[in-house]
């Protein structure tokens, strides 16, 4: 698609299905044509060398930061794919400045995500806990492999409380072996990312699931936090309570039915999804993030994932005056499944498009916390 | 971990509100709580708003956040 008539107040969104990189690189340069970019994001298949293109990137775009994720799925406005690359660049008429960092976790994501934190704000010369969130947002990658989204939103959380970092963990294909986070020339498989952004015109965020809740609600009564296991529903195996609550029995227990009823913990009326992802010795249940112990959860029932993302995505054009210049979105690996079992690729593109969009799927969501089978994204006004 | 004088979740709220001002930040703050803590600060379930385990639980991730309430 010719990109070179828009203004300076849209997103450039470009897709590359090009294995190698410097060619997808150049293709995804191509397609953005001529723009005072500043920030860039891509999104890249484990199966395309990710540093490859970064370096292209930060070539075409020097003294930007340029950040990317590798994916389990990449898709625009113009279609949802795997084994390529999805990229956007935000112009500086959507953002005045951005400043971004990498934050390595290796040696512990406190000292980690501080750091990287200090960094921004050396940057823009501003204290991020200061920062007026409807001016200031946060974009955020987090490596999927090492269970420390958690940490990394509460750390981020207590620097800077009211500053939205929205984002998602990065993925592998559904490889499950390693996912990296890349900064300018630089990569990382144990990372956060983080981007925050000067705005120049109205931003919205959004967070949409297709589940409500089925009127049966459990208690954790004993979890093992951080390997992010329930024991105990209860007072009872969790295994067994989830296996009755959904009419199966525990050795039935498979990843349609994990899907179908995930457990919500219902804020404000509003869903924030814990999906279950096997059942382990001991009849435990591990999921894809943390659940408490005295957390009090709902089993969920699937609705309309694509009626929904839908009537979010018109409801986030609405209140930006229908003046709209692109969003980044994060669609859950989850949902992605369900997209591609069900043959509703097109109509997910649907429901998202209308305008011009870059995301990928991802191992996780990040808004306030980290979530599961939801699709969460930041959407540009002009 | 914080030491606080409240005597229930509606008072801490109270006292965060009064603080914070911006509704919408009010309510993020108070996700975050929940999601970090399983403590529902603004509709505690009956017999929680004076369950002063909660409360203490809520106003530490509180202070973490820098909220000295």
């Amino acid at each position: 698609m010719d990109q070179g008539l828009l203004t300076q107040e849209e997103l450039r969104t470009a897709y590359s299905s090009s294995i190698d990189p410097g060619e997808a690189a150049r293709e995804l340069i191509g397609q953005f044509g001529t723009v005072d970019a500043a920030a860039v994001l891509f999104f890249a298949s484990p199966a395309v060398a990710g540093e490859p293109i970064a370096r292209a990137l930060v070539e075409r775009f020097p003294a930007v930061p340029v950040i990317g994720c590798t994916s389990a799925g990449e898709f625009t406005e113009r279609g949802t794919a795997t084994g390529g690359v999805s990229a956007v660049v935000l112009p500086h008429g959507v953002v005045r400045r951005a400043a971004g960092a990498l934050a390595r976790l290796d040696a512990g994501v406190d000292a980690g995500i501080a750091a990287a934190v200090a960094d921004v704000e050396g940057q823009l010369q501003l204290s991020l806990r200061d920062a007026d969130p409807d001016r200031y947002i946060g974009l955020l990658l987090v490596d999927g492999m090492h269970g420390s989204e958690e940490r990394v939103n509460e750390v981020l959380g207590n620097l800077a409380p009211l500053l939205s970092f929205v984002g998602g963990s990065a993925g592998d294909d559904l490889k499950f072996a390693k996912t990296e986070v890349f900064f300018g020339d630089a990569s990382c498989d144990h990372g956060a990312i983080l981007l925050v952004l000067d705005v120049a015109v109205p931003f919205t965020v959004i967070k949409t699931c297709s589940f409500e809740p089925t009127g049966t609600s459990f208690t954790i009564t004993a979890a093992d936090v951080p390997n992010r296991i329930v024991w105990e529903l209860n007072g009872r195996p969790a295994a067994e309570v989830y296996a009755e609550a959904v009419q199966r029995t525990v050795d039935t227990l498979d990843s349609s039915v994990f899907t179908a009823h995930p457990l919500g913990l219902m804020i404000d009326g509003e869903p924030w999804i814990r999906s279950p992802q096997q059942v382990i010795e001991g009849r435990g249940v591990k999921f894809y993030c943390q659940i408490l112990p005295g957390m009090d959860v709902d089993l969920m029932r699937a609705t309309d994932l694509i009626g929904e993302t839908r009537a979010v995505m018109r409801k986030a054009v609405a209140d930006l005056d229908d003046a709209v210049s692109g969003a980044v979105v994060f669609n859950c690996i989850l949902r992605r499944l369900e997209i591609d079992e069900k043959n509703w690729n097109d109509d997910f593109v649907a429901a998202i498009g209308g305008i011009r969009v870059a995301g990928f799927h991802t191992y996780g969501e990040s808004w306030l916390g980290h979530i599961n089978q939801t699709l969460t994204a930041v959407v540009f006004g002009r | 971990m914080a030491v606080t004088t409240m005597s229930s979740l509606s008072d801490l709220a109270g006292r965060l509100e009064q603080q914070v001002g911006n509704p919408a930040s009010y309510r993020a703050v108070l996700t975050r709580v929940l999601l970090r803590t399983g403590v529902n600060v603004r509709e505690p379930k009956p017999g929680q708003n004076e369950d002063q385990a909660l409360v203490a639980k809520a106003a530490a991730a509180l202070t973490e956040m820098g909220y000295r309430l």
